[in-house]
């Protein structure tokens, strides 16, 4: 089992979209592929249309108790774990945890999975906790949607700083431009600029109203019979992570 | 986790789809999709490695599907139906590890092919979720109008229990049956005309307490001969490397019996026998070594290191070009009038009631000749084993191997006489010496195989340099293993022949 975190500091950089199409794009390559919506406002949850069992929370996440929780979407191989108004806390929850064990909190929590998936997908918060921590020690993989801003590409440096402290090696992370806007000139130049560092993946996606309208219709952009350019700009950046990170 | 359940329904003839799917729109909102018609190619392989594992695997339109007898799904991939289909033929993933665990070298074949026809029914909640997949649809054979298979399918979908418990109440409300997905399965491959698990490699004959010697030759050869007829199109039509693998497993098990009985077959006929089978196991061979090689072509890679591999492809290459030429010269030969007479020969000797082989001595009970047989040949394979020693030369080893062989035959064909424990204990003891024989046996042969290309070969190029250096490498690794399991063979042997294992195959003798 891979395990894949959707990961940035910041943001509206296209977290939820990537992971909500990630997981779908996987899952129709034959993966048995489960979606962990870990960001409390539940935008993952909401584009499957799956809202939480009543009895489920963090606390019983944190304990293991969350198989039962866990909902099929409308495809075939793609299961979520939807995310509860109580995570918003989560950090604090797992700050709570011995020092020694604080950073592994999720990684060990993931484990009794392998059986049933071979990728996890983390739709992670925008911010910088012990969260974090967790999310970059558990992931074999930390995927990084940058816009082609100053301000995304700092977020990138700063998860790159993260990296160091918790001692995770940096080529876990693969970092790729999102909602990119060829007519912008400077989208171009940070682009020209930055590709060529091994961090950053070639494909990229397009700022596109049809990503932006999957709140609307609640569906994975690949989803309808025709296949789209923003559905083959997620099927490319898919195929990367698997011959760069996943030995695929 | 729990697994998710479907099931599947039989609709009644009295209840119409729309009733029930009004009976359903009541609770869920109840949305078609698409009616797909979809033609179905089931395979397996010649031996029923899928089926022997409770799967299934068929291609529907741009897919392949590996499934549970329950209709679970276990792994897919993309690809389009094809005559046959190797593990290697399909794309690196799940689909392609799996089946490389399940059928090995063997190729899935055309088994049976249906038109299904299906429509996919969505029951949401009031977000418009899915809770359950529901499906209408009829499995049609090809080529058979009259047998359609009407059914309805009803699969959970993970943490939405209540819901599917509530559609398949309602259908069983209904009048609906449930239909298992074997049996249909097993229906649909009964009226294509072909058995599951018809064929096995494993040998199993039943003989009765009372049989004479002639009618238990007879059985035991009729089996053996109906496998050569069973591999020989697949050996012609060069579909896998294992029809002609049992092909030849079947000729050396009859020419071990005509061998083990020789006193007492007629003498005449058993020599002309035994002369026929020697040339069949003998123009069966070359293609059978070269397969060898070439199923064993990643081993030897793995065994080299890399700057020594790039030597071994032109040998694999040459394998290739020997390996067409052969097949050509084996099909011409099983095309053969020799070939023909001396499977009707052999038939008319076995089942002819005139024959020789139902007259003289050989009507006395098989029974008491096979007890006799077996203590004779265990007596003698022990006796050889233990005249090796750590000074012995191989030659001595090559033939033990081959008595134990024939001893292991020789209590195959006759196992039906004996207790079923006590006889597959022992020829666990008995496997576990052979296979360190075999082993010795088989990395001699290649030692000698390679030293002979080592031997042929004249350095005119870089490329044959290159391949020099890689046989060199794999000689002496190979010659290395070798002294490995000849070293193990005496604390082998010592096992086998460890009083209780002896005990056992007197107090199995004697019943």
């Amino acid at each position: 089992m891979k395990t894949i975190a959707v990961y940035s500091s910041k943001g509206g950089v296209g977290k939820t979209a990537t992971s909500v199409n990630l997981a779908f794009t996987a899952s129709m390559a034959g993966e048995r592929v489960l979606l962990c919506d870990m960001d409390s406002q539940g935008a993952a949850s909401f584009y499957y249309r799956i809202k939480p069992k009543k009895k489920f929370n963090r606390a019983r996440l944190l304990r293991g108790e969350f198989y039962e929780f866990i909902r099929g979407t409308d495809f075939p191989n793609l299961d979520l774990l939807p995310a509860h108004f109580s995570f918003r806390n989560l950090d604090i929850a797992i700050n709570e945890e011995k020092k020694d064990k604080k950073r592994e909190v999720l990684a060990s929590l993931l484990v009794p999975l392998a059986d049933q998936y071979d990728c996890v997908i983390l739709d992670c918060p925008p911010n910088v906790t012990v969260l974090s921590e967790n999310i970059i020690t558990a992931a074999d993989c930390v995927v990084v949607p940058v816009v082609p801003t100053t301000l995304s590409l700092l977020a990138l440096e700063q998860l790159l700083k993260l990296c160091k402290k918790v001692g995770c090696k940096k080529n876990k992370i693969l970092a790729f431009f999102s909602m990119v806007e060829r007519r912008k000139l400077m989208h171009n130049s940070i682009m020209k600029k930055y590709r060529a560092y091994p961090i950053f993946m070639q494909s990229y996606v397009p700022f596109m109203a049809e990503i932006e309208k999957m709140g609307m219709y609640r569906r994975p952009v690949g989803s309808t019979p025709r296949k789209s350019v923003a559905a083959q700009a997620y099927e490319l950046l898919w195929q990367e992570i698997r011959a760069r990170r996943l030995g695929q | 986790m729990k697994r998710l359940r479907t099931k599947m329904f039989s609709l009644p003839g009295e209840l119409g789809v729309d009733s029930l799917l009004r009976g359903l729109s009541k609770r869920f909102i109840v949305e078609q999709r698409d009616h797909e018609v979809r033609q179905r190619c089931y395979y397996d392989t010649f031996d029923w490695r899928l089926h022997r594992t409770g799967q299934v695997f068929f291609s529907a339109g741009a897919t392949l599907h590996l499934e549970r007898f329950n209709g679970q799904q276990v792994a897919v991939a993309s690809g389009r139906r094809k005559p046959k289909f190797f593990w290697w033929d399909i794309e690196a993933g799940k689909l392609n590890e799996r089946l490389k665990s399940c059928i090995d070298m063997r190729a899935l074949c055309p088994v049976v092919e249906v038109t299904s026809e299906a429509t996919q029914f969505r029951m949401m909640n009031k977000d418009r979720k899915t809770v359950v997949r529901f499906v209408i649809g009829n499995d049609q054979l090809q080529g058979m109008g009259s047998d359609v298979v009407e059914q309805i399918v009803v699969c959970e979908i993970r943490g939405y229990e209540r819901e599917y418990d509530a559609i398949v109440e309602l259908c069983l409300k209904k009048g609906c049956t449930e239909l298992k997905k074997k049996k249909l399965f097993e229906r649909l491959l009964k009226n294509s005309g072909r058995t599951p698990r018809d064929y096995g490699a494993k040998f199993k004959v039943n003989l009765d307490e009372d049989m004479s010697i002639g009618t238990a030759v007879a059985k035991i050869c009729l089996h053996l001969l109906g496998d050569m007829q069973k591999n020989q199109p697949g050996v012609i039509a060069d579909i896998d490397s294992e029809f002609l693998h049992d092909f030849r497993i079947a000729v050396r098990r009859t020419r071990s019996l005509l061998s083990l009985m020789k006193k007492i077959l007629p003498r005449e006929q058993c020599r002309y026998f035994q002369g026929e089978f020697r040339w069949l196991g003998s123009v069966t061979g070359p293609l059978r070594d070269i397969d060898v090689y070439l199923l064993e072509k990643e081993d030897y890679l793995n065994l080299l290191p890399p700057v020594l591999q790039d030597g071994l492809s032109t040998f694999f290459e040459q394998l290739e070009t020997r390996r067409a030429g052969e097949l050509k010269t084996l099909q011409t030969r099983l095309g053969s009038k020799r070939f023909g007479a001396l499977l009707s020969d052999w038939e008319s000797f076995l089942s002819d009631p005139d024959s020789e082989l139902f007259k003289g001595s050989r009507g006395q009970s098989c029974r008491v000749y096979a007890d006799t047989m077996i203590i004779k040949r265990f007596r003698s394979f022990i006796r050889d084993g233990n005249r090796i020693s750590a000074a012995s030369p191989d030659e001595e080893l090559h033939r033990l191997r081959i008595s134990g062989k024939k001893f292991r035959y020789l209590l195959e064909f006759f196992k039906s006489f004996y207790d079923e424990e006590q006889m597959s204990l022992f020829l666990k003891y008995m496997k576990k010496l052979q296979d360190n024989l075999g082993a010795f046996n088989d990395l001699s042969v290649q030692q000698n195989m390679l030293g002979g290309e080592l031997g042929g070969l004249r350095a005119r190029n870089l490329q044959s340099i290159r391949f020099a250096a890689a046989l060199g490498g794999l000689i002496a690794l190979l010659s290395d293993k070798n002294q490995v399991v000849r070293s193990e063979f005496e604390s082998t042997y010592q096992e086998f022949t460890r009083p209780e294992v002896q005990e056992l195959l007197q107090a199995m003798v004697k019943g």
